[in-house]
């Protein structure tokens, strides 16, 4: 009994509305990339949740690759235990378990919600984005990317997805922002885990790092670029950012 | 939430086949939520249509109130506020990385499935699927991803069943909306109406059979599997 009331004086000097004592110790484990797993980091950061953020050199990948659950990253480690998989739900996790306000229960369909739009528009683009790496999953032989067919079909999808998609996926996104409040996802005064999920997406199309992406290709989308500054002006995002470089 | 006295009246609206819409159906049935399973003819869904979020199906009506889209969100919405046991928040994770398992078996099936539909998101020509070349990718396509990337995701799923005492995907007591979505999705894919997927693909992998087997044994599914859905 003392020591729960020695944690809460404790609990009491921290800002967070969650006792640390409460939050388990985690590791994620991921490449040295956004990906799908910078959403899950980007929760934990929020909620001002120290994590082990254990990152994979692509090199070491290999060798580590057949000790896992499904040959896949990202995973987690909660109180080390057996690693889990599966990125979605890590951030579920992370935003139930590490904070009141990512993925509080009361708002689960807003949340749900926004997360499907974002979920349809990832669903929409995979092919474009994966038709470099793994061609053979949609019928073509496996260098396909590296032929000048191939590079000419992706150039093709590429381009055809932001000129015919995209419009469609982005007014979704900005309605679902605007039916919020016309602040966040899912909510007009925090961030949830929707936020940190379409942040993510949205953001890999203003980097100019996929080919035949531009890097003004949300340009004609202000409120979406709007929500881009407007989350990463958050003072934890801003941090974790400026830490990065 | 399981007092059956102050339950709002519901309206799921979705075409005439399992599809998206099944997870949620079970979903309701499980909980024993009556609901007004509405299907629309293909007819009916374009006036319908302009009336939706997303132009898409499903949408849930509550109490006449405006019509909720996304098929995962009212899955998982229906399990939080219905039941106790569909959807607990203290088997948060258990629940989410089997929903997320079964998502992954869909999403690497999509382009196999939708090829035929619509050849254009792969990079195929519009009307690809109707040319002899198209048939045979389909076909091609099909067989070699049965061979070879089925077993995986088979393997890893009959892996879960097991972890959790061989009952459910995500707990021993009790289905989730883990399995509304697993049973859904995985009996789909042997009912016979998508070419070149045999009826009997699930028999090489027991542990998903004998799911598939109880969970039509649960008393309110027995009672009210659609049995006229095709999809």
């Amino acid at each position: 009994m003392f020591v729960s009331l020695f944690f809460a004086i404790i609990s009491l000097l921290f800002s967070t509305t969650m006792t640390s004592a409460t939050k388990p110790s985690i590791k994620l484990t991921y490449f040295d990339i956004a990906g799908v797993g910078e959403q899950v980091r980007l929760a934990f950061v929020l909620s001002k949740t120290p994590f082990e953020d254990d990152r994979v050199n692509f090199s070491n990948w290999p060798a580590l690759k057949p000790t896992t659950p499904s040959g896949k990253l990202p995973l987690m480690t909660i109180d080390g235990g057996a690693p889990r998989t599966q990125s979605m739900a890590m951030l579920r996790y992370v935003g139930a378990t590490c904070s009141d306000t990512l993925y509080p229960r009361e708002q689960l369909f807003d949340i749900e919600e926004a997360l499907g739009v974002v979920n349809d528009f990832w669903t929409s683009w995979s092919p474009c984005l994966y038709m470099g790496m793994s061609p053979q999953d949609f019928g073509y032989p496996q260098d396909f990317g590296k032929t000048d067919e191939g590079k000419e079909k992706i150039k093709q999808m590429r381009t055809n997805w932001l000129e015919t998609k995209l419009p469609e996926h982005a007014k979704h996104i900005a309605s679902m922002i605007e039916k919020s409040g016309g602040v966040w996802m899912a909510s007009k005064d925090q961030p949830t885990i929707a936020d940190c999920a379409a942040f993510c997406q949205l953001n890999a199309f203003t980097r100019g790092y996929m080919d035949h992406v531009p890097a003004d290709s949300l340009s004609k989308y202000p409120e979406l670029t709007a929500f881009l500054e407007r989350f990463k002006a958050l003072p934890e995002v801003k941090e974790w950012y400026a830490a990065a470089k | 939430m399981t007092s059956t006295s102050a339950k709002p009246s519901i309206k799921l609206t979705y075409f005439d086949i399992a599809g998206r819409a099944e997870p949620i159906r079970l979903a309701l049935v499980l909980s024993n939520t009556p609901f007004d399973d509405e299907r629309l003819s293909r007819e009916e869904w374009q006036s319908f249509k302009p009336k939706t979020p997303y132009g898409q199906l499903p949408v849930m009506t509550i109490d006449n109130g405006e019509p909720m889209a996304q098929s995962m969100a009212l899955l998982r919405y229906v399990g939080a506020t219905f039941s106790d046991t569909l959807y607990p928040r203290e088997h948060l994770y258990e629940i989410e990385e089997a929903m997320n398992i079964l998502d992954d078996f869909w999403t690497y099936w999509a382009p196999c499935m939708f090829i035929g539909m619509s050849p254009q998101s792969f990079g195929y020509p519009e009307g690809f699927a109707q040319t002899d070349e198209g048939k045979e990718k389909i076909k091609q396509m099909r067989t070699k991803w049965l061979e070879t990337v089925l077993p995986e995701h088979a393997n890893h799923m009959s892996r879960l069943i097991e972890k959790h005492g061989g009952v459910w995907m995500a707990s021993k007591e009790h289905p989730t909306v883990a399995d509304c979505m697993a049973y859904a999705t995985l009996d789909a894919f042997t009912r016979g109406y998508i070419d070149h997927v045999p009826t009997d693909c699930w028999d090489k992998y027991p542990a998903i059979k004998a799911y598939l087997e109880r969970f039509k044994e649960l008393p309110e599914v027995k009672e009210c599997l659609s049995s006229e859905s095709t999809i």
